[in-house]
């Protein structure tokens, strides 16, 4: 097409086309710093809408340790030998724990070496039997104290039947626990004032776990209006003395605050029948917890030759130790 | 564009009074003459179009009433530098854009000679108007600048905020679409 045709085509363009190309709009160019820029920022806040609602709502990461971890940071328990005379003093936290089952009836002799042997028989649960002991000191005038720890480990019977044994055997375990033990003499410094008739004192502690038990209805266990149930769990103990005129002189119990309380009433009390007594034993219920550990030290007094021949009559003990 | 001035200015040719050339050619003068320049490539010739447009403007109002006095005025200028590059040319002087800018444009339109020019000048110029009717404003804008207002590619990449290339890219690609919309038309 020649010059002409076109500027007589161009010719054709009307007014609004000319008129609108005469002023056109400045297209100005948005610099690239700037797109950029708003760019940037709705990619943040895209990031924070999708990223910082998560990180608030997940949960922090926890640091779980295995199992297997756990059981290698407890040093496994190692069962004493019952036979050793050196296991005597702390076979009481070095129990086995499925070596005895508690329906089973365990003797197991401790301090053979001892002076006075210490055994533990018991019928139900599992028992055990340190004894601490001395040479015993010739017979003078002075007094003589005689050492027995009892421990019996009723706890430990609960624990295994609350895993492995159905709950009949855990109440046919709990149901008594009856033990013998043993004392010793100790070496006494000699007291220069004592009459010869001075009375030995025999002490010995009673150490049982308390577990919920009613407290059986017995003829010479009659309810003792100090003991409000309310506040204190009942542990009675029933005590075989070598002889007749042997007394519990005094007592105290562990843990601290314990309140101990005897069936015939405050001690020193002398046994009605030979060799038999009862006595009971008010824990406070905040001392412990269902299963807790109670230990009490009684005080017996006893002449020389009661001593004497409570060395061939080991000192039993039979108790019943319940809650209500 | 105030639309009352136009009027007051056609008011003027009527009324016969000179202020008229006087505010046309303030109004419409430095618009006028960047055309007429850019068609002749001399700044004497684009006065010397201005000139003629002003007189062919005071000749032709009244009885003429243009609507759109601008575009009206603009033609004539255009027209003029036109009328006065073909003149030169056949003087052998000048060249400007339009030159080139018609180069560009007569490469992707039908040349045909005889009787039935005339017939198909129509149906081409009515084929081109509409394909131009159908482009966004700008590029539209864009074709006008450049192929009737005969400015070079660096004014129109200022002009519309755009890069030389991206200039020379739209105004190819619109070309390229126009000869695709003659040759479905079978004008072509």
């Amino acid at each position: 097409m020649n010059r002409q045709d076109l500027t007589a085509l161009l010719d054709c363009l009307p007014d609004e086309w000319i008129e609108s190309a005469a002023e056109p709009k400045a297209h100005k160019r948005i610099a690239f710093r700037f797109r950029a820029f708003w760019i940037a920022a709705c990619f943040a806040v895209l990031i924070a809408a999708a990223v910082y609602p998560r990180l608030r709502t997940d949960p922090p990461e926890r640091i779980e340790t295995s199992v297997s971890s756990q059981e290698t940071t407890i040093p496994p328990r190692t069962e004493p030998a019952t036979s050793d005379t050196t296991a005597q003093t702390e076979s009481v936290t070095s129990l086995p724990e499925t070596e005895h089952a508690a329906d089973t009836a365990v003797t197991v002799p401790v301090s053979e070496t001892s002076t006075v042997s210490a055994e533990i028989t018991q019928t139900h649960t599992t028992a055990r039997d340190t004894s601490e002991s001395s040479q015993p000191t010739a017979a003078t005038t002075a007094t003589i104290s005689m050492t027995a720890v009892l421990t019996a480990e009723t706890i430990r019977t609960e624990e295994r039947a609350s895993t492995a044994f159905s709950e009949t055997t855990v109440q046919s375990t709990l149901s008594e626990t009856s033990f013998t033990v043993s004392y010793w003499s100790e070496a006494v410094p000699e007291q220069d004032t004592a009459p010869s008739n001075t009375l030995a004192y025999s002490q010995f502690s009673l150490s049982a776990a308390v577990y919920t038990e009613a407290v059986p209805d017995l003829p010479y266990f009659p309810k003792q209006p100090e003991i409000d149930t309310a506040e204190f769990d009942a542990v009675l103990i029933t005590a075989t003395f070598p002889c007749a005129s042997a007394f519990i002189r005094s007592g105290t119990l562990q843990p601290d605050g314990g309140l101990l309380l005897f069936v015939s009433g405050q001690p020193p009390f002398t046994p009605e029948i030979r060799s038999t007594r009862h006595f009971l034993i008010a824990v406070p219920k905040l001392c412990h917890v269902d299963g807790a550990r109670v230990t009490a030290i009684f005080e017996m007094e006893t002449t020389e030759e009661q001593y004497r021949r409570a060395e061939s009559e080991p000192l039993t003990f039979s108790g019943y130790i319940s809650t209500d | 564009m105030c639309k009352t001035e136009d009027q007051d200015i056609i008011l003027l040719f009527e009324q016969r009074d000179e202020q008229a050339l006087a505010e046309t050619s303030s109004r419409f003068g430095t618009l006028a003459r960047a055309i007429a320049k850019n068609i002749t490539g001399s700044t004497e010739d684009s006065e010397e179009c201005l000139n003629d447009a002003l007189l062919t403007a005071w000749n032709a109002i009244p009885p003429t009433k243009p609507q759109n006095l601008r575009a009206y005025f603009l033609r004539l200028v255009h027209n003029a530098a036109v009328n006065l590059l073909e003149h030169n040319s056949a003087r052998k002087r000048g060249s400007g854009q339009f030159t080139d800018a018609l180069d560009e444009l007569a490469d992707c339109l039908p040349s045909r000679g005889g009787v039935e020019q005339t017939i198909e000048q129509r149906e081409l110029t009515a084929a081109i108007m509409a394909y131009l009717g159908t482009l966004p404003k700008k590029q539209r804008d864009l074709f006008v600048r450049r192929y009737w207002y005969a400015d070079s590619v660096s004014k129109l990449a200022a002009l519309f905020g755009m890069t030389e290339n991206s200039v020379k890219v739209t105004l190819s690609r619109i070309r390229t679409r126009m000869q695709e919309h003659l040759r479905k038309e079978g004008l072509l």
